[in-house]
């Protein structure tokens, strides 16, 4: 959403230098919501810059240039609250982009878009500040994915496995467990990658934030987390750049101090959906299903900036709520161009008490392909789809006839196929408390190993229960020593 | 018509379907659990009087020297099931074709036209049973002209071609041969009574035998048969489920992109009329 409606008797600031500091006045001409216009003498400040609203005795009021009306008049979308806000005021700019603060001073930290500390520490007054918009890495600068990373949770790594450089997407309602995978996802790939990660909350309920940070502190990740939080309760443009600025600080740590980073959002439909209210807002005409016209533009520019580069590594993990569970819904279907796996959490696998509660036969993953995973793999998971997808088919003849009146190799597959769905719980690290089992991460050579032998029936003497919330199968030899 | 109407027709007819499809699941799964219920008795009682064919002894086991075989097809007259039927009249072939051919009698109507195409016309051809309730009345007409046929020499074997169950779903075309009785060897003959006549009580005895046979052999038709079409049936609402989303679906769509479709035309105008060029402002 960075095009505007230009004029070309305009004369726009020059593009923000490193050195232009060059204030820009001017005053407020009207005021709709949260769209502001404002009255600039001489030279306009450019589209996608920051402006400030100075009503006298209250805070200021940012907000982002969308458009030029004529040679005067800017109209920018405020990303704070407008209550109070006075036709005539004065406004300033120095032309630059908004911009947030980066650096190692942020791990730890929770911030708004404005940089601000939200977890009641020490103000963040570094001098590293980055611009919120800026190009995806040019195409030479990219690191060409296909490693797979491995996240040590077992239904993942071997039916959706991610991969370096990767855009991950979970797909789920609520009380699924969504934010239980996403936390542990940070919470292995902080351990695992040695490298950081950076979290953007867009639009979802402050209490799930406050949730995720206590989550991660208990855990002793936060340390090497930076959370970017643009919750429900904000202005739509808030809300719509947050995730800007949340990949703003991750890219920070990845090209400037090359590490490694696991980018986690949630939620990108909560970004397409601020993007439609400012799209509203502008009053551009509303595309299919009334999305904004530029949704394909939008989603590109966040998506297209989470990547690989040269200098350190990126993945990035997102919940994608789907409105209706209607996967043809235009959000939805931009969103899976570009993502290289899909992890679809199931509300019946949840019910039944098996978490993570994946269902292993709608999620899918790009780096299924005999180069990348090996043949081994590929084979165990042919085979582990084929009984799963079975038992699925059997499991309705099942509850009106019973397992005895299914055929010998059926019996076996529905055995095999029981077995496999305990074994795929796992003990989160992240879920102790709860639990009172400690969490696992299991290689994913071990788990095509355990799954491989449960298929081959190594398992069929051992009881459905035994697998259940194990590490791998070598768990079941201490069993036996434990009890 | 609009697409939105011929959707919504298609939506209904969809409901309509998956109700049928249900309803013939459930039973399907009535059926198969009256067939599975009575088998293991059955199989009991026919073993019961097996052996004691044997211990009557006599010549109620030889074959009729020469004789022609006879087959017994137990084929189906519902849908549903794929190729039930075909596998069964291939089984038959087979068997007919391994032997002197004999009188073949065809239980369901679907099996005559696939004979027909091999050149064989059935000696007799009767309704397929459908349910347990209804085999007993289509059981003693036919094992009567089963030994009707035997007394008169036109079979000097017979056998079943059915299907075996092999569990919900699954079953295998089979064999089975029921005349001349396999009766169990070295067994005491029987005493001579008095008051019975050995001839008659062997005839009495075959007799149930056939009719214990062929009843124990229907039972598990049936149930494969159900198993089968329970299956299928299941399969069918599966893709009928899968097809009324995916239509709800596109319906709903289409329904959004009239609406929006209806908001831009309003706001069009509203600018219209604004600017002064839409007419009436």
């Amino acid at each position: 959403m960075t095009s505007g409606t230009g004029d070309a008797g305009a004369r726009t600031a020059p593009e923000a230098g490193a050195g232009d500091r060059m204030k820009l006045r001017g005053e407020i001409t009207s005021i709709r919501g949260t769209v502001v216009e404002m009255r600039f003498e001489g030279v306009l400040p450019p589209i996608g810059s920051g402006v400030v609203c100075l009503p006298e005795g209250r805070p200021p009021v940012t907000g982002e240039v969308y458009g030029h009306n004529d040679a005067t008049t800017v109209r920018a979308i405020a990303i704070d609250s407008t209550r109070g806000l006075r036709r005539g005021e004065p406004v300033e700019s120095t032309g630059e982009p908004l911009r947030v603060p980066v650096g190692p001073e942020l791990l730890g930290r929770v911030i708004d878009l404005h940089g601000r500390a939200l977890d009641a520490g020490p103000p963040l007054d570094g001098k590293s500040r980055a611009p919120l918009r800026r190009p995806p890495p040019a195409p030479r600068d990219r690191r060409a994915s296909g490693q797979v990373y491995e996240t040590g949770i077992k239904v993942i790594d071997l039916f959706c496995p991610m991969v370096h450089g990767g855009r991950a997407a979970v797909f789920g309602g609520a009380g699924v467990g969504k934010t239980i995978v996403l936390t542990e996802f940070i919470h292995n790939a902080v351990e695992s990658l040695e490298g950081v990660a950076v979290f953007a909350g867009i639009g979802e309920r402050s209490r799930e934030g406050l949730e995720l940070w206590e989550e991660l502190e208990r855990r002793a990740v936060m340390e090497r987390t930076a959370l970017v939080f643009g919750q429900m309760k904000e202005p739509p443009g808030a809300r719509f750049l947050i995730g800007f600025a949340a990949l703003a600080v991750a890219e920070h740590f990845r090209d400037v101090e090359g590490r490694d980073v696991l980018f986690v959002v949630d939620n990108v439909y909560r970004y397409v959906q601020a993007g439609m209210e400012v799209s509203g807002l502008l009053g551009r005409m509303p595309s299919r299903v009334g999305y904004q016209p530029t949704l394909a533009a939008d989603l590109a520019d966040l998506e297209e900036r989470i990547t690989a580069t040269a200098r350190g590594n990126m993945i990035s993990l997102q919940a994608i709520y789907v409105p209706a569970d209607d996967y043809s819904d235009p959000a939805i279907t931009h969103a899976f161009g570009y993502l290289d796996s899909a992890l679809v959490l199931s509300r019946d696998i949840a019910t039944e008490g098996l978490y993570p509660a994946i269902d292993p036969l709608a999620s899918w993953s790009k780096a299924l392909d005999v180069e990348i995973i090996g043949r081994r793999h590929d084979e165990v998971l042919q085979e582990a789809r084929q009984v799963l997808g079975r038992y699925q088919e059997l499991r309705d003849i099942i509850s009106m006839l019973g397992m005895e009146e299914l055929s010998a190799e059926d019996r076996r597959i529905v055995g095999r196929a029981r077995r496999l769905r305990s074994y795929f719980t796992q003990p989160f690290f992240v879920t102790e408390s709860f639990t009172g089992q400690a969490g696992q991460r299991v290689p994913i050579e071990t788990t095509v190993g355990d799954v491989g032998a449960i298929l081959d029936g190594r398992c069929d003497e051992r009881g459905e229960r035994e697998l259940f919330m194990i590490g791998s199968l070598a768990d079941l030899e201490k069993k036996p020593a434990d009890g | 018509m609009s697409r939105e109407r011929v959707l919504q027709r298609r939506l209904r007819t969809l409901g309509t379907l998956e109700e049928a499809v249900s309803a013939l699941r459930s039973l399907s799964a009535q059926h198969f659990r009256a067939a599975r219920a009575p088998l293991a008795a059955v199989r009991a009682y026919r073993d019961e009087v097996q052996r004691f064919l044997g211990v009557l002894g006599g010549a109620h086991a030889a074959p009729v020297p020469g004789g022609p075989t006879g087959i017994v097809l137990v084929a189906a007259d519902l849908g549903l099931v794929g190729d039930y039927t075909t596998r069964l009249v291939r089984e038959a072939l087979e068997l007919r074709a391994e032997s002197d051919p004999g009188p073949i009698v065809c239980l369901g109507h679907r099996a005559v036209s696939p004979l027909a195409r091999a050149g064989i016309t059935p000696t007799s051809v009767q309704p397929a049973p459908t349910s347990v309730a209804g085999l007993p009345g289509l059981l003693l007409p036919l094992v009567d002209t089963l030994l009707s046929l035997r007394r008169n020499g036109a079979l000097g074997s017979l056998w079943l071609v059915a299907a075996r169950f092999e569990g919900a779903g699954e079953y295998a075309p089979t064999r089975v041969p029921v005349l001349p009785v396999a009766a169990p060897e070295g067994r005491p003959a029987l005493a001579p009574s008095p008051y019975c006549n050995a001839d008659a009580l062997r005839a009495v005895v075959v007799r149930e035998y056939l009719y214990v046979s062929l009843y124990e052999t229907l039972l598990e038709a049936l149930a494969s048969e159900h198993g089968k079409r329970l299956v299928t049936a299941e399969s069918a609402r599966s893709w009928l489920e899968e097809r009324i989303g995916a239509t709800r679906r596109l319906a709903t769509a289409i329904r959004r992109e009239a609406s929006t479709q209806e908001v831009l035309e309003v706001v069009v105008a509203a600018r219209g009329g604004r600017s002064g060029t839409g007419g009436a402002s």
